[in-house]
């Protein structure tokens, strides 16, 4: 393969070049940095892509700009071009165009396999495009690939019989490594010693359960044996044992038998029987009873003894004793006694001041009045009463008396008060009657006519309701238009007839309708407003009623006199003459009617009709309005002088009325008073009479006659104090008489008594003592000493009911003492004993030895029990053969015997269950026991490893073999060839290049056939060595494909001659492939120039 | 020779029970593969006793062999113990002599043997007579136990023939004519044996079941239960029976529990995995069909012919794969009786170009080719070329051992595999 052409678009520093190699050597000559390494790195990078960003430098990113890649044009040995294109954007893709301008895409490996003849890049650095350190690096030469390659350039593609052994390699480093752990067999081998180990570790199966067996076997043979002799022995220490447990009771027998047998021998006849254990029971006890009854004998001969002596020391006064119930009786009456005496002195003393009282009394009452006196003032409650109503006459009297004299008093007072209340009041009627004159004369009027206030109000009014009407007759002839001085009359009758006119036509403006309606009402009104603001009585109702009737008359009148025309009222009023006419005949009637009444009122009613109706003609009338105002201030002034006189009436009338009745009270009190004195005689006289008959009553009591009725019920209470206290002292001086009485009883009594007392001896001295001392005293001293007498006597009385008894109670002891000495002899004639001695020492022993047999016999009871008769008689023998020791010593033994058999077959016995269980357990472990076949199925993993194992090893074998033997043969070639360019090299100063079999080291052999180690050539010599080699090896490595060979300044070390000795070579080689030198030293551009005329040089320029 | 008027009886011979003996080429086996296969001798030896129950025979021969001593199976020896013991209450006389298995010096890894068991013991050719169940004397039965595991001795020269019974049957663990598959103890010549003047050798040692010769008769009946894959087909015992007359009639009786199978499947022809494994079910199927009883079946499976497969079957993992693939699709063993277990597939393929060819060609591949041809053409240059190849593992004693007990023909295999599997590397590469 030829490098046609290099076209650089952008690579490192390189940019936008192109190179021709047209001839089989090219020299690219250029000073440093040209850009020849940058070249020869585009190349690389060309034929086998661009190294990643790891390696910037091999990667060659453009620094000037330009498209990162670039193409070569090659050229193959039989002519065919191909245009490569390659750029880093398209991701190491690249394209070969053919001449024909198809396009073929190639993946990387494809493209090596088939046009750069398998030569890997690697192998491309090492051979092909080599610089000087690369040419230095001895160990490429010898790396597995480059052997490969130097040994078995037979077959193509050295990478697969690396690759294949690799991977043999590895499977088998997979299965088997000789120090490995994880590798699967070292671990199969692992866990079958492991398992064997633990095989061999463990018992023999087999012959572990024979010996169990054997062992069974002869613990079931020794069981056996021993299970027959364990109850012989069993019997024997049970025997033993009883023996040694009865010995006790046995040695007490025996000495009990002995015991018996002494006792016996010691009696005088031992032959006899014991004596029956009631009778021998019944000795002990007739002892005790002979003893008790004795004793009991002798006590009560004392008791009687005592109470005898007791009995006589007891003496007592029978006398006093029997008069003991009477002594008891006064005795009870001895303290009412003595209280009566003290009541009895009491009494004596009240009575003598009772009657010092009464001697005071009677010389208060009268000085000649006694007891007798006193006590003859009986009756003295009909006494006090005659005298009481006496008293009250008389007081009755003095007090109508004094009542009289009042009155009479009181009566010529207001006697007094009259008369001058009359002589007030017709003063005032004098003055009165005066007044009434001087106001008739005032008035211009005249007096009036009427003298009682009635009638001239009557007057009055008439006159007013006359002049009302004239008034009105005046207004309705006058123009409407005029202000009255009475304008709610006036208004009145205007609106009376303003409605009356507007009723009538209907045709009339309805302004004035309203106008003429609302007057009317007004109208009607008024007399209700009137009605409430005074006094109105019915007749001005009426009049009222009559004033609208006439109003409306005279509207209806006055309208017609409009003669239709309504509009203006004023017009109709003034045009209408007619009408007028008629008004003042009215108007002159009525004044007329004022006339007449006006003279009722007045006793000279011209003046008055003069100045308040003056004649008037029609003309007046119409204009009377100056008179009319004058006519108004006389009526005002006849009203106010109507009052004034309607006043004046009034008074005068009051004060006569109040006259008359004071004439007629005066009148009254003169009757009373004669009344009043008529009765005070007759009281005077009375009164008289009654004060004789008081002197007369006191005379018959000859009482002091100076007494008056009213010190009577003092001197009563006091003659009733006195009888009182007489009556009180005749009440005590009874009592006294009967308590004398019983006192004298009761001490004749007590000095009977006592008389009967001195004849007793004991008791004198008592006696004498009480006689010298008070009755009372005597009663009570007496009475207590014929209590002890008595008490003496009962207690004789028990006494002797105690002896009585006691001496029954001897007579008993002595016969109980007598039966049992009976007994007692009888016991003894049984006994056949002399002594009394002599039957308690027989009893005694046979009580003793009937213990000893009984406690014998229940001993032989216990011996014999269970035990037939040879037994009882072994056990006999045994007792008697052994002592305590022996026997004890025996029975040990036996026991240990016996429990050393017990235990020694507990033993077998468990024994043999443990035996048996493990027998049972090897029998069940055996079921799963299977660690032998575990190993057998690892062993057979492992053998079928084995065999994998020994089919890679054989193949890894083979390759090696055939290795080898291509190693041996192909070797010289290479080596030859490499020597021989070495040789020419080197001027034949070495001859040859030798690379022995078993190191790794290069040889140079000289022409003498002296061998160096290349390591030790100079450096120049050492390159030329290693450049003879590569070249040959390049020959060796691509015979299908001759790769281009590209030399980075690999001469600088040459020596010119070496050089120029250089040069046959590098034509030689150029005869099958592309030489591209690259380099920086113009002597070698120019000697190769010269040398070799077919090389080309390129300058690149810096 | 002439056999004198006899009464008729029946016995059975049988031989290498190798009761608990483990399997050989196991590996990764499921629990009911294992426990079944476990108690498949046990299941053999029951079947034994079965068939002396049902047949009425008069007496068992065994032939050595009953258990490994080495492998010390306390289970074996119960089991035996009581099988026996049941023989012998069914009225069976039972003769034993004890092979290089279980010879007279393991004796401690023996249990006693019930009455009415007879052992021969290892001095000396033992006499015993053989009675019928109705008390007639039917033989006389001679043998000799081995009293070592390696009896190199011709021991059948020692049987010498006693006069007074109808009947000699001689009974001895051996290998005749040198079988080179089996140990050569006590070996012998068959025409040693056939002019010995016995009427039946009974024998054991050879696995495999074999008639040597008739009238005389001389008999391996091979063991009761296949134990490895090298132990295919129909195992178990012969039912013997003899006629007044002398003449023999044999009849094979089936024990094993599990049965060993090989099965071959070509790859030629094949391009695709689906058709392969279309054919390794097909072939299973088969097996499973053709199976005179429904026992259990374990199967290894050989593959072989030149295909297009070949190339991926080397790699190391495939084959395995394709056996997890097989055991898959048959379902798992807990699931039937009569369950297939395929134990392993064994890869025997070439590459579409014969070997030969190849080793014709120029360069390294011819060259490599050729010498391997070389190697296996020749026993001891295939030997050498092994423990070159296994220099590594000759330091692993077990390892060593093995390598040593393979056979040439094994050799010759791997340096063939080993030649496929560099074609198929470096081919690769010079084709591509």
């Amino acid at each position: 393969m030829y490098i046609k052409e290099l076209q650089v678009d952008g690579y490192a520093a390189l940019r936008e070049l192109k190179v021709e190699l047209e001839a089989p050597i090219t020299v690219i000559y250029g000073p440093n940095e040209a850009g020849k390494s940058t070249l020869l790195r585009f190349v690389r990078s060309m034929l086998y892509g661009f190294p990643t960003r790891k390696d910037l430098v091999e990667r060659g990113e453009p620094v000037f700009g330009g498209r990162h890649g670039g193409r070569l044009l090659l050229a193959e040995k039989s002519g065919r071009e191909w245009l490569l294109e390659r750029y880093a954007e398209r991701g190491n893709e690249l394209t070969l165009r053919d001449e024909s301008g198809l396009e073929r895409r190639f993946a990387q490996a494809e493209w090596e396999r088939m046009l750069l003849g398998g030569i890997s890049e690697r192998l491309f650095r090492q051979l092909f495009s080599v610089s000087l350190n690369e040419l230095h690096e001895l160990r490429s030469l010898q790396g597995e690939e480059i052997g490969n390659y130097l040994y078995h350039a037979g077959l193509a593609g050295g990478s697969a019989l690396t690759a294949a052994r690799r991977r043999i390699g590895t499977d088998m480093d997979k299965l088997y490594r000789p120090k490995g752990t994880t590798q699967e067999m070292n671990r199969l081998l692992a866990e079958i010693k492991a398992m064997e180990t633990a095989i061999r570790q463990s018992r023999d199966g087999v012959q572990h359960y024979r010996e169990t067996e054997e062992q069974l076997s002869a613990i079931e043979s020794g069981l056996s044996l021993l299970e027959a002799s364990l109850p012989e022995s069993r019997l024997q220490v049970a025997k033993l044992q009883g023996a040694y447990e009865l010995r006790e009771w046995w040695l007490r027998r025996e000495a009990l038998l002995l015991e018996d047998e002494e006792l016996r021998s010691r009696l005088s006849d031992p032959g006899t029987p014991l004596l029956s254990e009631e009778r021998a029971r019944l000795w002990p006890e007739l002892k005790r009873q002979r003893l008790e009854t004795a004793a009991r004998l002798q006590e009560a001969r004392i008791a009687a003894t005592d109470i005898r002596s007791q009995r006589e020391r007891i003496r007592w006064d029978d006398s006093l004793a029997e008069a003991a119930p009477e002594w008891e009786r006064l005795d009870g009456m001895r303290e009412a006694i003595v209280a009566k005496q003290e009541e009895r002195s009491e009494l004596e003393a009240e009575r003598r001041t009772l009657d010092e009282t009464v001697q005071s009394v009677l010389s208060r009452l009268s000085p000649e009045w006694g007891e007798t006196e006193l006590l003859s003032f009986g009756g003295l409650s009909a006494e006090r009463e005659q005298v009481r109503r006496l008293q009250h006459a008389w007081e009755e009297e003095d007090r109508a008396t004094s009542a009289l004299h009042d009155e009479l008093q009181r009566l010529t007072r207001q006697e007094e008060v009259l008369h001058a209340e009359l002589r007030l009041a017709s003063d005032s009627a004098k003055r009165t009657g005066e007044f009434a004159d001087s106001v008739g004369k005032e008035l211009q009027f005249g007096h009036f006519a009427p003298r009682s206030k009635s009638a001239l109000l009557q007057a009055w009014h008439q006159i007013e309701d006359a002049r009302r009407e004239y008034e009105r007759a005046r207004a309705g002839l006058k123009s409407e238009n005029r202000v009255d001085s009475h304008p709610s009359r006036a208004a009145n009758s205007r609106s009376n007839a303003f409605s009356g006119s507007s009723r009538r036509t209907g045709r009339t403006k309805l302004t004035l309708g309203a106008l003429a309606l609302l007057f009317g009402l007004i109208g009607l009104t008024i007399p209700f407003l009137f009605a409430e603001n005074g006094s109105v009585s019915t007749p001005t109702y009426l009049l009222s009623a009559l004033l609208l009737l006439l109003a409306a008359g005279a509207a209806i009148f006055a309208a017609r006199r409009s003669s239709g025309s309504a509009s203006d009222s004023s017009d109709a009023g003034r045009s209408g003459n007619g009408a007028a006419e008629e008004a003042i005949a009215i108007v002159k009637l009525r004044r007329k009617l004022v006339n007449d009444r006006l003279r009722q009122l007045l006793q000279h009613p011209e003046t008055a009709a003069a100045l308040l109706i003056p004649e008037r003609s029609g003309a007046d009338f119409r204009e009377g309005q100056p008179s009319s105002e004058d006519e108004d201030a006389v009526w005002q002034q006849l009203r106010e002088l109507v009052h004034e006189q309607l006043e004046r009436l009034e008074v005068s009338d009051r004060d006569s009325s109040k006259r008359e009745q004071l004439q007629e009270r005066m009148q009254e009190l003169r009757t009373e008073r004669e009344l009043v004195e008529r009765d005070a005689l007759d009281r005077r006289n009375r009164r008289d009479e009654l004060s004789e008959r008081w002197q007369r009553w006191l005379g018959d009591r000859k009482l002091p006659l100076h007494l008056l009725p009213d010190s009577l019920p003092e001197l009563l209470g006091m003659a009733e104090q006195g009888q009182t206290m007489l009556r009180q002292r005749l009440r005590i001086v009874e009592r006294t008489q009967a308590l004398n009485k019983t006192i004298h009883e009761f001490e004749s009594a007590v000095r009977a008594l006592m008389a009967g007392v001195d004849g007793v001896a004991g008791t004198r001295s008592i006696t004498e003592a009480a006689h010298g001392l008070h009755s009372v005293q005597a009663v009570q001293w007496l009475y207590r000493e014929s209590q002890k007498q008595v008490s003496l006597k009962v207690e004789a009385e028990r006494i002797d009911r105690l002896l009585d008894d006691a001496i029954y109670a001897e007579k008993q002891a002595e016969g109980a003492c007598e039966q049992v000495e009976a007994s007692f002899f009888a016991l003894l004639e049984e006994t056949k004993a002399t002594t009394e001695a002599e039957l308690e020492h027989t009893i005694r022993i046979d009580e003793r030895c009937r213990e000893l047999r009984k406690e014998a016999r229940e001993i032989q009871l216990r011996l014999e029990s269970g035990r037939d008769a040879e037994a009882q008689a072994r056990l006999q023998e045994l007792l008697r053969a052994h002592d305590d020791a022996s026997l004890s010593a025996l029975l040990d033994e036996r026991k240990r015997n016996l429990a050393e058999g017990e235990d020694r077959r507990s033993e077998l016995l468990d024994l043999r269950g443990r035996l048996a269980q493990e027998l049972a357990l090897q029998r069940r472990d055996s079921e799963r026991e299977d660690s032998r076949q575990r190993v057998l199925e690892l062993q057979s993993k492992l053998e079928q490893l084995a065999g994998r194992y020994a089919v890679l090893s054989i193949a890894d074998r083979l390759i090696v073999r055939t290795k080898a033997i291509f190693e041996e043969e192909k070797q010289p070639e290479v080596l030859l060839r490499a020597s021989r360019y070495f040789s020419q090299m080197t001027n034949r100063a070495y001859v040859r290049i030798v690379a022995p079999g078993d190191t790794k080291a290069l040889l140079a052999e000289t022409e003498d056939r002296k061998l160096l180690d290349s390591s030790f050539l100079s450096r120049g010599t050492q390159e030329q060595l290693y450049l003879s080699m590569r070249f040959a090896l390049c020959d060796a490595a691509s015979p299908e494909h001759p790769l281009p060979l590209l030399l980075d300044d690999l001469f600088v070390h040459f020596d010119e001659r070496r050089l120029s000795r250089t040069l046959p070579v590098l034509e030689e080689l150029s005869r099958t492939r592309q030489i591209i030198l690259f380099t920086c030293h113009r002597h070698v551009a120019e000697l190769i120039g010269t040398g070799l005329p077919e090389a080309r040089r390129v300058t690149l320029e810096g | 020779m002439q056999v004198g008027a006899g009464v008729p009886f029946t016995f059975v011979h049988a031989a290498d029970l190798h009761l608990d003996s483990p399997f050989k080429g196991l590996s990764k086996v499921p629990a009911a593969v294992r426990d079944r296969l476990r108690e498949s001798t046990f299941s053999a030896l029951d079947g034994l006793c079965e068939l002396v129950r049902t047949e009425k025979v008069d007496f068992v021969v065994l032939a050595g062999d009953l258990f490994d001593a080495a492998d010390r199976s306390l289970r074996a020896q119960l089991r035996l113990q009581r099988a026996l013991g049941e023989l012998a209450s069914n009225g069976a006389q039972v003769f034993i002599v004890h092979g290089n298995h279980d010879p007279e010096s393991g004796r401690r890894a023996q249990l006693d043997y019930p009455p009415g068991v007879f052992v021969f013991g290892s001095g000396d050719v033992q006499c015993l007579p053989a009675h019928t169940r109705t008390g007639e004397l039917a033989a006389n039965v001679y043998g000799i136990s081995y009293p070592t595991p390696a009896v190199t001795d011709n021991l059948a020269l020692r049987f010498k023939l006693r006069e007074g019974a109808p009947f000699h049957l001689a009974l001895l663990h051996a290998n005749v004519d040198g079988d080179p598959s089996h140990d050569n103890y006590a070996p012998c010549k068959l025409e040693e044996l056939s002019a010995s003047g016995f009427h039946y050798w009974a024998l054991g040692h050879v696995h495999d079941r074999r008639v040597l010769r008739e009238y005389p008769h001389v008999v391996y009946p091979g063991n009761t239960q296949g134990r490895s894959i090298r132990e295919t087909g129909g195992k178990g015992a012969y039912v013997v029976s003899v006629s007044e007359s002398g003449s023999i009639d044999m009849r094979f009786q089936n024990l094993a529990d599990v049965v060993w199978q090989e099965a071959v499947v070509s790859i030629e022809g094949v391009e695709r995995e689906q058709e392969l494994k279309n054919r390794l079910l097909t072939v299973v199927e088969e097996i499973r069909e053709t199976a005179p009883i429904r026992r259990p079946t374990i199967v290894r499976i050989r593959l072989e012919g030149r295909g297009d497969m070949h190339e991926t079957l080397l790699e190391p993992s495939v084959a395995e794969e394709w056996l997890e693939e097989l055991r898959e699709s048959l379902g798992a063993p807990e699931e039937t009786e009569a369950w297939i277990w395929p134990e392993s597939i064994d890869v025997r393929t070439g590459g579409l170009l014969p070997l030969e060819t190849v080793a014709e060609e120029e360069g390294f591949l011819g060259e490599l080719l050729r010498s391997g041809i070389v190697a296996a053409d020749v026993e001891q240059l295939s030997e050498a070329l092994l423990d070159e190849a296994m220099e590594a593992l000759r330091r692993q004693p077990r390892i060593r051992e093995w390598l040593r007990s393979r056979t040439h023909e094994e050799r010759v295999q791997w340096i063939h595999q080993a030649m496929e599997l560099s074609v198929s590397m470096l081919r690769n590469d010079e084709t591509g």
